[in-house]
């Protein structure tokens, strides 16, 4: 939580609005977060391309909590927080799974351990948020924290 | 998501609408499997005119079948690519690969 945190002392600690959100870890739910961070961002004052650069950065992380974290198992959680302050939003997508045991070849572009998927999750994530961490623990579980900068007008 | 499936010849016409992900991917996946044991399929064109998101699951079937049909010599098209559509494609670097239409 390292980059929300000091995000947060930045800007004197005035949260303009906080989401939690758990899911189950069901492919339906990969649209409800989106819709959910969407909704909340637009309102936070981003523009409309990025609110759907957003959308695909949390649509990648709830995605590879679903595929890879849990492979596949419904019955397990996601944790959302969503925090906006007065400069950025803050978000992160938690899961209890089984972890990256490679964070480096994760985030490498066109890796990907599923045949069928082109690896570019964490690449797009990289692209469309202004910055990115990701802790795991082999498993623990994955979170992945992102902040979105609002460049009100 | 929903999408409707038209043939032409050896294409394959797939209409999509709505969002592109995780939610009913293999759905389409299996169709286009179906679809393609039941007779020649060389070229598939992809018309995403009611697109309004794709992410990376979207991309991954798309570049699966880029893959296979590229094998027995065929194609695939995307026609109808919305701006923001469009952009993830271009960065996927898809665009390389396969003739994409801008909306």
């Amino acid at each position: 939580m390292q980059i929300i945190k000091n995000s947060i002392k930045d800007q004197a600690t005035i949260v303009k609005n906080h989401l939690e959100i758990c899911l189950t870890s069901k492919a339906e739910n990969v649209g409800v977060a989106r819709l959910a961070l969407a909704v909340a961002s637009a309102n936070a004052g981003l523009t409309i391309n990025e609110v759907e650069e957003l959308k695909v950065a949390i649509s990648e992380a709830v995605s590879n909590s679903i595929i890879h974290a849990y492979e596949g198992d419904e019955s397990q959680k996601i944790y959302i927080e969503y925090i906006e302050l007065a400069e950025n939003i803050c978000i992160s997508v938690t899961d209890t799974g089984r972890g990256i045991e490679n964070i480096a070849r994760a985030v490498e572009p066109e890796f990907s351990t599923k045949s069928d998927r082109m690896g570019l999750g964490f690449a797009f994530i990289h692209s469309f948020m202004d910055k990115v961490e990701i802790e795991s623990k082999a498993g623990k579980g994955t979170t992945v924290k992102m902040i979105k900068k609002i460049r009100r007008a | 998501m929903e999408y409707q499936m038209m043939r032409e010849n050896n294409d394959l016409i797939i209409g999509i609408r709505g969002e592109v992900d995780l939610i009913k991917i293999d759905d389409l996946k299996t169709s286009i499997k179906q679809e393609r044991a039941r007779a020649l399929v060389k070229n598939l064109i992809l018309d995403l005119r009611q697109v309004n998101f794709i992410d990376s699951s979207g991309l991954g079937l798309i570049l699966t079948q880029y893959k296979s049909l590229k094998e027995i010599g065929g194609k695939v098209k995307i026609i109808n690519a919305n701006e923001i559509t469009y952009k993830i494609l271009e960065m996927s670097g898809l665009c390389k690969l396969m003739e994409i239409n801008k909306l």
